[in-house]
């Protein structure tokens, strides 16, 4: 079956061609969820929301990007709506601990309580720190820096993700990884 | 130059940066697709009862009612006499009877 058949498939709602979708992207998409939002509860709830929408919206698909991309981009929307509800008061709690006010570190911050069954105990508090710092980067930054240094994606797919040139994704990428080495900095100088 | 180099923050970063390459894939729930599917089959049964729905049975009734009465309304005016006349009439009027044809080859 050809990817337009399939997409015919998922337009006229076939049970079956849902149920290969799940079972061709589930892991994917959660990996995806999860390397933005590090709950794995949460990311499994997000990755459902996923399939929900692409079965709402198949029908406003107009092929112009490949099907894997476009349901990469629900994903990756569906994470970034997720973690502005949870940070809305809370997003400048770490530029506030790194402005050197010695203002403590907000404990109870929403990346701070990880449930990631895949950081080792030891690397907790430092993914904890790591994640809320790439958190504290421009929307566009974080989210190249995420697909491609957590989740592992290439320059390749996350241009095809972001609608960017790869020069483009490579220009933010070395931004974002200057700024996050920068924040790490300021925020470990308090500590010390 | 205010940012003096650190040598233990360095590292610190360092650390904290590389600890990112030992995140470990985790298998999703072998739950999670039937969850899913059970969700779509919701979502799609909805849909269909959203488009049926606004056909309830008093007006599928008043359908069948207004149907049964202008067929009997049509079979009444075609059986009634003032339109066999009228029938007749045209016919007569633009010589369609059988009578009127007649075969040069005759």
């Amino acid at each position: 079956m050809t990817e337009t058949e399939f997409i015919n498939e998922l337009r006229q709602k076939s049970t079956a061609a849902y149920s290969k979708l799940v079972d061709d992207f589930q892991q994917k998409v959660f990996g995806t969820c999860l390397s933005f939002v590090p709950n794995v509860e949460d990311a499994e709830d997000i990755a459902q929301d996923v399939f929900i929408e692409v079965f709402n919206s198949i029908s406003k698909f107009k092929g112009e990007s490949k099907l894997s991309t476009w349901i990469y981009r629900i994903t990756t929307n569906k994470c970034l709506e997720f973690i502005r509800k949870k940070n809305t008061k809370k997003r400048f709690a770490f530029m506030q601990s790194i402005t050197g006010n010695a203002i403590p570190i907000d404990k109870t911050n929403y990346f701070t309580e990880i449930n990631h069954p895949g950081i080792l105990l030891e690397n907790k508090e430092l993914n904890a720190t790591l994640f809320k710092a790439i958190n504290s980067l421009p929307e566009s930054q974080s989210i190249i820096f995420t697909l491609h240094k957590v989740d592992g994606k290439s320059y390749q797919e996350i241009a095809e993700i972001t609608d960017r040139s790869l020069s483009s994704v490579e220009s933010v990428m070395f931004r974002a990884k200057k700024n996050l080495k920068k924040l790490l900095k300021d925020y470990y100088k308090n500590e010390y | 130059m205010n940012m003096r180099t650190n040598p233990k923050i360095d590292k610190k970063v360092e650390h904290t940066l590389s600890s990112i390459e030992k995140i470990e894939e985790v298998k999703i729930s072998p739950f999670f697709k039937e969850k899913v599917m059970h969700q779509i089959r919701n979502a799609s049964e909805a849909k269909n009862e959203a488009i049926v729905s606004w056909f309830t049975p008093s007006l599928q009734f008043a359908t069948l009612v207004l149907f049964i009465v202008l067929n009997i309304y049509a079979y009444k005016s075609l059986t009634s006499e003032d339109y066999n006349s009228k029938v007749e009439e045209f016919v007569d009027t633009y010589d369609f009877g059988e009578e009127t044809y007649t075969s040069i080859f005759n």
